[in-house]
């Protein structure tokens, strides 16, 4: 990061993915590059530092902001959650992710983790989207290999599996994506 | 997304071999899904890494009086500022030519302090302790600039040349190409009818993802350069970058491990992938630069446009006899470096034939230079142009004389055989009819014009397009030929092993930013030698890891790649074959190798496991045959006859007369790449390519001002679609073998970038009732559409 | 692309923004939601010397609703808004613009009052307020201060806020009898307006006794159309009678061309807009042209 004797570093603290934070940041460092470099989760892309390409969704506070165009510390005391963390520390897939690889969401991975952290708050909030609702909610997030096809039927295909998912876990202490 | 005939049904990863033709997940995908990859800018950054930024024209044409670092250099965190004066002590020119005597030849600096070209142009190059800093001491560099008069209007360079650009351009024109086959003054003249029009295909781009990104680390103990690089071609580009660093190719490591998409845009050796491993030697220190979304824009590689104008002859019956043509590609300020401004003009004028069965052909090309962006390939470089061109013609044509389009296309398509056109090219057969034929009954096209009739009269205004095509693919050196590519030479190489344990590595020359070769080249690995797919691991991307090769572009990997893993892998499995001969004493040739196992035919009971095959043939000790070589590797390479694929794209949209508002409705596509490897990804292929195709016909404009000045400078400018602009695509295939490849196969992953053609053709079939309709230019923005309904409201009925 | 050097605040008090705002020697800008701020940052574009971020402030994320008014606060997110059960009783042609602006990650971070306060002459927000005849709170350290809507916007992103003040709430009256509808073009979904058009109108005994169209992207300011409103009061819901207030709202205006479309098309769709938005008001059938 940068040193500057005229801008004096600005604490930050917030939660990422589920582990509290606290830096000291030059207040113009993009929340991205404190993600990316100061905590060493590369998982977020940068690809148009204007906020129009979706490759640098996280979700704050279980809503999907883009951390390109967010200065770190407008995050002070917020959750953040990346795409590093969905699937837990084990090696097996979130369905969401499951499902984009059955369903060829992806090809060259670019757009894929904004992809997924945006299917995920869309199906948190729509457990049952149609297929104009699903194109709607990632309008924000380019793809430039798809051509979308596979990503929608992801989501779909996620959104069937976590509602039979939901429906067979009745009763037991179900986890909403 | 629906697969028609001939594979179904498709099996899935679980059932046993043979893989080829099945859709298998993609072994990569984890570690995407979970943000994992590694993409340049996520590398693990060498110790004492500086970061780069440059200092680009913001002038079209400019003479650089002087350029004062001071300020810069008094900035915290600006390690070093260097121009061209610094980085000519360690970096040489590049020259860029094609080896046709129409093409003219120029050595440029590759970075030139003293005179910017076009808006954009590296001219100094900024390093910092964090791209922050870098960027703070470009803002703080003092220039002084002697502004010059932009050369912006290609054709009318042509009749008006101006004052040369450059001294190897003296014309101001890098190639002028004259080609014509049959007689074609003599078909025009005594045609029953005749026609022509003027197109003006748009500049647009590949604009990937991931932006270009280079990080350089030149070990001065050592001489050794390991560069990362976002490229599509990591062998190629250490091979041309070597001489003006003046380093031996196999002194500098090339990785480029995961990349965000290329298209075409990444197959080209930029400045930068040279001007950065110069710094690195410069100042001591691994340099990285990641490029941003305006550098992107501006300065990586444009595209596609081509002023065309096409004439052609057609007789009482409604049969094409020939076609004229004139392109003229709007160039940059010099050609693209290796691939040259041509990739657009003359393989479009190649391509003037595709399905349809002229009898003669005549073309000039002309890329005139211009103060803008080299332009340089993206995905159906050229082809995707011409069909732009012509197959908007070819409707307007039909409509003219009130011919169905599908029927007009059928009645002057060539036969579903191995055809050679008057251009030269060998088509090795395909469903060229076949393929338009399934697209009219997935239309169930009846149907559709009784609803479009009846859709009008509630005035709504539908329409449907059709684009038939034949793709060039698995660019070798006789297709590169075919392509207007004289004198190219062109091949690629695999290596295939089997280790001690059984696994087999595979490594290619290729590169996969996408394409999911790590599993499509291990389908056809584990296919060809009988092992497990599981077993086999594809590396590439690295030139280090991999053999020597070309990369990817031109539709290359399935065909050439495959082919190339399947001569290595019958050697290897030859050996494998002695080996297990040998242990269970019968003959080689007696032994069938399948999922793993090796056994004797006839006697699934006598079998050994591959494993146990490699274990013997590394450390069989004597037993082992005489004069044997103990590795069980192979190394080939493969250079394919011309391999074309075919196929047809149509599209339904919805137009809104009042707003010109476009909403394609469905995309529905039928294509034929002979035999498929992998379904799946086949499909992705074609649907990401028809989103790129509507963006160039629809939405993506890379837009210069009359004084050179660059207006699409970010993406509010520069329009992708996204999920609510690119519809639901149905998608079909036949699978016409390819004769002359190996295991049939056919290259695909481009022809997708036509689908916005069926867009165009569809816009003016659902606006026909208002008069003429003649799409002269794309994209086609609301306001575009608007003026043509004006402009066939005053020309008065359509006849 | 990344930001130049700035000095940063974060108060948690609208006191202490003033505070700080009250320095007219700092060039400072307010940071909300930084949706538009920040890329103009990274473009370097924007050089603030003092970027006051208020995204700390709770006082201004309330949203109110009395019988007569709507008080949005100038830092509620665009994406609470839109849900917010007052916005949709009190504004609903807020509602209907919301929709429109950006996608669903912009409107999570980006803020009513910072839409209003950018003055995008392209954006829904500020249209949105022109049709509902609203206003701002602007407040410095001397007070607050009302300014309408009318006489908020003086060019492209500029407000006639002073330098001093800041964008704190955003008014609406309430009108329960007004029928609204918002309408757009775009070249893509979630982008910025090509034109829009949002519109207010009351019906009473067959003919129009209020009627308020307001147009963005024509201008280099989001526009009333006063003469096509006045035109309205002539009439009553008619297809006849609203295609001519349509085309006197596009007689008053003098778009200009640019990358996304020409000045003759901007004018051509705003009567096809205004004509659309009024007929979704009343609920005439239009026939089709």
């Amino acid at each position: 990061m940068t040193t500057d004797e005229k801008t004096e570093a600005h604490p930050v603290e917030f939660e990422l993915n589920g582990r509290r934070i606290r830096l000291q940041v030059d207040p113009r460092t993009l929340l991205a590059d404190v993600v990316r470099h100061e905590a060493g989760l590369t998982g977020l892309k940068i690809a148009c530092e204007q906020g129009v390409c979706g490759s640098c969704t996280v979700l704050e506070d279980g809503r999907p902001i883009r951390s390109c165009i967010t200065l770190a510390v407008q995050v002070d005391g917020s959750s953040i959650e990346t795409i590093e963390s969905i699937a837990g520390h084990s090696a097996d897939l979130h369905p969401i992710q499951e499902s984009f690889q059955r369903e060829h969401g992806l090809q060259c991975g670019f757009c894929t983790p904004g992809m997924v952290l945006t299917a995920k708050a869309l199906l948190a909030e729509n457990p049952d989207p149609s297929e104009q609702e699903i194109r709607e909610y990632l309008s924000g997030n380019v793809c430039r290999c798809t051509g979308y096809v596979g990503i929608v039927a992801s989501v779909r295909d996620a959104a069937r599996c976590t509602r039979s998912a939901r429906t067979s876990t009745v009763g037991t202490e179900g986890e909403g994506v | 997304m629906v697969a028609v005939e001939p594979m179904a049904p498709v099996a899935t990863a679980e059932s046993p071999a043979p893989y080829i033709g099945r859709k298998v997940l993609r072994s990569e995908d984890p570690r995407f899904l979970t943000g994992r990859a590694r993409y340049t800018d996520d590398v693990a950054e060498p110790v004492g890494l500086l970061h780069a930024a440059f200092l680009r024209s913001p002038h079209a044409h400019a003479r650089i009086v002087s350029i004062d670092a001071s300020r810069a250099l008094g900035i915290d965190g600006v390690e070093a500022v260097y121009t061209q004066a610094e980085v000519s002590g360690v970096l040489g020119d590049f020259t860029t030519t094609l080896p046709m005597p129409e093409v003219k030849t120029i050595t440029r600096p590759i970075l030139n302090s003293t005179r910017a070209y076009w808006v954009g142009q590296p001219i100094a190059v900024v390093l910092g302790t964090s791209r922050y800093t870098a960027e703070d001491g470009v803002d703080a560099l003092d220039v002084e600039w002697e502004i010059l008069e932009p050369l912006m209007d290609a054709e009318l360079l042509l009749t008006d040349p101006q004052e040369p650009m450059h001294d190897a351009f003296p014309d101001n024109n890098f190639a002028h190409i004259e080609y014509q086959m049959g007689d074609v003054d003599e078909l025009f003249a005594k045609a029953a009818h005749t026609f022509s029009k003027r197109f003006h295909q748009g500049r647009y781009m590949a604009a990937p993802l991931e932006p270009r990104g280079v990080m350089a680390d030149f070990d001065p103990s050592t001489g050794e350069l390991t560069v990362w690089s976002s490229t599509q071609v990591p062998h190629f580009m250490r091979s041309l970058i070597a001489g003006p660093l003046g380093i031996p190719e196999s002194t500098i490591r090339v990785i480029a491990d995961n990349v965000g998409g290329g298209f075409g845009m990444k197959c080209h050796v930029f400045d930068e992938e040279a001007i950065v491993p110069a710094v690195s030697k410069l100042s001591g220190r691994p340099v990285k630069w990641i490029e941003d979304r305006y550098e992107n824009l501006a300065a990586s590689s444009h595209a596609k446009e081509t002023v065309c104008y096409l004439e052609a002859a057609v007789d009482e019956a409604g049969t094409l006899l020939a076609l004229r043509g004139r392109f003229i590609g709007i160039g940059g300020a010099w050609p693209s470096h290796p691939w040259t401004s041509l990739v657009d003009t003359v393989v479009a004028a190649q391509h003037m034939p595709m399905i349809y069965d002229l009898k003669a052909v005549g073309y000039t090309v002309d890329t005139p230079v211009t103060n803008r962006c080299p332009t340089g390939a993206y995905r159906g470089v050229g082809w995707t142009v011409v069909s732009s061109a012509r197959e908007t013609f070819v409707d307007e044509i039909a409509r003219e004389l009130d011919i169905d389009p599908v029927e007009f296309r059928l009645r002057n398509c060539i036969p579903d055989r191995p055809f050679t056109t008057v251009t030269g090219q060998t088509f090795d057969g395909g469903s060229y009819q076949g393929s338009l034929r399934k697209v009219r009954e997935m239309l169930d096209y009846d149907a559709f014009r009784k609803r479009q009739a009846e859709l009008r009269e509630q005035g709504r205004y539908i329409g449907l397009g059709l684009c038939a095509y034949v793709e060039p693919t698995a660019w070798g050196s006789d297709i590169a030929v075919q392509q207007g590519f004289k004198n190219a030479a062109y091949f690629d190489a695999a290596s295939v092993t089997m280790e001690p344990d059984g696994s087999v590595t595979v490594t290619t020359g290729m590169h996969c930013h996408g394409q999911a070769h790590e599993t499509t080249l291990a389908q056809v690995a584990a296919d060809t030698i009988g092992v497990t797919l599981e077993s086999v691991r594809v590396i590439e991307n690295d030139t280090a890891r991999a053999v020597y090769g070309m990369g990817t572009w031109g539709s290359r990997s399935a065909v050439i790649g495959g082919g190339a893993i399947m001569r290595a892998g019958r050697d290897v499995k030859a050996n494998l074959q002695r080996m297990a001969g040998r242990a269970m004493e019968v003959a080689p040739e007696d032994i069938e190798i399948s999922q793993g196992v090796a056994s004797v035919a006839g006697m699934p009971s006598r079998s050994m496991t591959v494993a146990e095959v490699a274990a013997f043939a590394y450390y069989g000790g004597d037993s082992r045959p005489d004069g044997h070589e103990p590795a069980l590797t192979a190394t080939r390479s493969y250079d394919p006859d011309p391999a074309y694929s075919n196929g047809t794209f149509a599209a339904i949209v919805e137009v809104d007369p009042q707003t010109g508002e476009v909403t394609i409705e469905k995309m529905v596509i039928c294509e034929d790449c002979g035999v498929i490897i992998n379904p799946m990804i086949v499909d992705g292929q074609i649907a990401g390519g028809v989103a790129q195709g509507i963006g160039g016909a629809m939405f993506e404009d890379l837009v210069y001002d009359g004084g050179g000045q660059f207006v699409s400078g970010s993406l509010m400018e520069y329009l992708y679609p996204s999920a609510t602009e690119v519809p639901p695509m149905e998608i079909s295939h036949i699978e016409t073998a390819s004769p002359v490849t190996e295991g049939g196969i056919k290259g695909m992953g481009e022809a997708g970038a036509l689908g916005g053609v069926p867009v165009l053709n569809a816009v003016a079939d659902a606006l026909s009732p208002f008069g003429t309709i003649v799409i002269e230019k794309a994209p086609l923005r609301p306001c575009d559409v608007l003026e043509l309904i004006e402009r066939a409201r005053a020309a008065g009925p359509a006849t | 692309m990344k930001p130049p050097r700035f000095r940063y605040v974060r108060p948690t008090t609208l006191d202490e923004a003033l505070d700080l705002r009250a320095d007219e020697d700092i060039e400072s800008v307010i940071l909300a939601g930084g949706q538009s701020l920040i890329p103009m940052m990274n473009f370097r574009l924007a050089r603030p010397e003092l970027v006051i971020d208020i995204g700390g402030i709770k006082e201004l994320r309330a949203i109110s609703r009395t019988t007569d008014a709507l008080v949005v606060g100038a830092g509620t997110r665009q994406a609470d808004a839109l849900i917010a059960p007052e916005v949709a009783s009190g504004a609903p042609l807020f509602i209907q613009a919301l929709r429109h602006v950006g996608h669903v990650a912009i409107r999570n971070r980006g803020t009513v009052g910072g839409s209003i306060a950018h003055a995008d002459p392209a954006a829904e927000l500020p249209v949105a307020l022109l049709a509902l005849d609203g206003s701002v709170v602007a407040q410095d350290r001397s007070g607050r201060r009302t300014v309408r809507a009318t006489e908020l916007f003086e060019t492209a992103f500029t407000t006639s806020l002073r330098s001093t003040e800041i964008l704190v709430e955003v008014h609406a009256p309430v009108e329960p009898r007004a029928q609204v509808s918002f309408v757009e073009i775009s070249r893509r979904h979630g982008d910025f307006a090509l034109v829009s058009a949002a519109v207010s109108t009351t019906v009473d005994d067959g003919r129009f006794s209020s009627v308020r169209i307001a147009l963005g992207g024509v201008a280099h300011v989001p526009v009333r159309c006063e003469a096509a409103e006045q035109l309205a009061l002539e009439g009553g819901p008619t297809a006849d009678h609203i295609r001519e207030v349509a085309r006197a709202a596009a007689a008053g205006i003098d778009p200009s061309d640019d990358f996304h479309a020409t000045a003759a098309y901007r004018r051509q769709v705003t009567a096809v807009l205004v004509e659309r938005a009024i007929t979704d008001t009343c609920g005439v059938l239009t026939e089709v042209a």
